[in-house]
């Protein structure tokens, strides 16, 4: 096959190829980005939600726990308080950072919860009324578990037995409820950083029910 | 006359042909060129992100091998308990590696006397890495322990009478015996399992605890 080729065909020539190869560098790029590349949960997934919303769970423990641990004496519940607040405030330390990681923000203008609404027998969680607004909140807005101003008021002005008993009853409710939300962070995740750190959470928290119970009891 | 013309003309025609042809296979000759350049271009980048995909395939699955790798002679202990109680504790393994323990773990670091078991299965629970020795073993041993332990965090190096073997190393629910401080799977052990998978509580401290007496460092 003979090619003479005028001018302009030649010029038309070379645009197809330089097209040619623009189309196999973006179709090489594609190959490795789905090969090489992971693939992160978007913002309405439950693993963000979790993340989000179990950092709000964490940080109030670790509050509970520091201002506990100014005001009572027994060295056992110091300790727990803590182990609880160290614990706590790192596995929120990584939540935070698989946000950054997924490139998503911190805060969403989602309701607290909706991710769970997926959830089986809806994470066994105390529903009351207010489920059929088809929230997992409580009434005052809060999620299951979580202390009130007032609880925690009242947990910094009490001083010695009443602050043990006041923590390990605001501590036991908030775990009881920290165990639900991560059983159903287990069961929803698609990642395996939220399935993996759910889980802990779950029999971790459960096992420090027990001994909360334990010390309560004895008090 | 016309047949010199005509001869003329036929001359003309044949060296016309002639230069036309010599155009036509160099215009040929052009063409392979640039097309045989366009095709050397885009073999080259085929081949190219062909060898990029191969290496990254090669890398994952070297990656996900690596990390999923046993070390040989690991025991594993899946079934243990976890409660929290106080007082002493018989556990099945010597030294343990998980079971019911104290509410307060040990502080990690290097120590010169026992640990009491209770509050160190504890820190293993949080991700430490525990490495007994028999304290027969000899300075020298220790010393090497010691260094192989070097400015890692999350690890307790202590002696442990009675030890049937020279050196163990015990994480949550898995134990390595070495016959010597030399044996190069300690240092893996060190590196699989410092605040590793079989963490029950992974983001718990190893500080703030109890330290008991005999720490070096």
């Amino acid at each position: 096959m003979t090619l003479s080729l005028s001018g302009w065909q030649k010029r038309v020539l070379l645009i197809l190829a330089a097209i040619a190869v623009v189309a196999l560098f973006a179709l090489a790029f594609t190959a490795g980005r789905v090969s090489a590349g992971p693939s992160y949960p978007d913002a309405g997934s439950a693993d963000a939600g979790f993340a989000r919303d179990m950092q709000v769970h964490h940080n109030q423990a670790v509050e509970m726990s520091m201002i506990v641990r100014d005001n009572v004496e027994d060295e056992t519940l110091r300790s727990i308080a803590y182990d609880i607040a160290l614990t706590q405030q790192q596995q929120a330390g990584q939540m935070y950072a698989w946000l950054e990681e997924w490139g998503l923000p911190q805060s969403d203008a989602q309701p607290r919860m909706e991710w769970m609404a997926d959830s089986g027998d809806h994470g066994g969680m105390e529903m009351g009324s207010a489920a059929d607004a088809g929230t997992m909140l409580r009434p005052d807005g809060l999620m299951p578990g979580m202390a009130t101003e007032a609880q925690l008021d009242e947990l910094r002005a009490a001083r010695g037995e009443d602050a043990e008993r006041l923590y390990l009853q605001l501590m036991i409710t908030h775990h009881e409820a920290g165990v639900d939300m991560a059983a159903a962070g287990a069961e929803l995740a698609e990642t395996d950083q939220v399935r993996t750190l759910s889980t802990k959470i779950q029999s971790g928290q459960q096992a420090e029910i027990t001994l909360m119970q334990t010390m309560l009891d004895a008090l | 006359m016309n047949k010199k013309r005509s001869q003329e003309n036929q001359d003309r025609q044949a060296r016309l042909a002639a230069i036309q042809a010599q155009q036509r296979a160099g215009e040929r000759k052009r063409n392979a060129l640039i097309f045989g350049g366009i095709g050397a271009v885009i073999l080259a980048i085929i081949i190219a992100v062909t060898l990029v995909i191969v290496n990254q395939v090669q890398d994952n699955r070297e990656r996900d091998a690596l990390a999923s790798q046993p070390i040989e002679g690991v025991q594993e202990y899946p079934d243990v308990t976890f409660d929290h109680v106080d007082g002493p504790v018989e556990y099945e393994q010597s030294p343990p590696v998980g079971g019911d323990h104290n509410p307060v773990w040990t502080n990690c670091g290097v120590y010169t006397e026992p640990l009491p078991n209770e509050n160190t299965v504890h820190s293993m629970e949080h991700g430490a890495v525990w490495i007994a020795y028999n304290p027969d073993i000899g300075q020298a041993e220790i010393d090497k322990l010691t260094e192989l332990v070097g400015s890692r965090s999350y690890v307790l190096l202590s002696p442990y009478p009675g030890l049937e073997s020279p050196v163990a190393a015990s994480a949550w629910g898995l134990q390595l015996t070495a016959d010597s401080a030399d044996d190069p799977r300690l240092v893996t052990f060190l590196t699989k399992y410092i605040q590793g998978e079989q963490t029950r509580e992974p983001g718990a401290a190893c500080s703030g605890g109890l330290t008991p007496p005999g720490l070096a460092s």
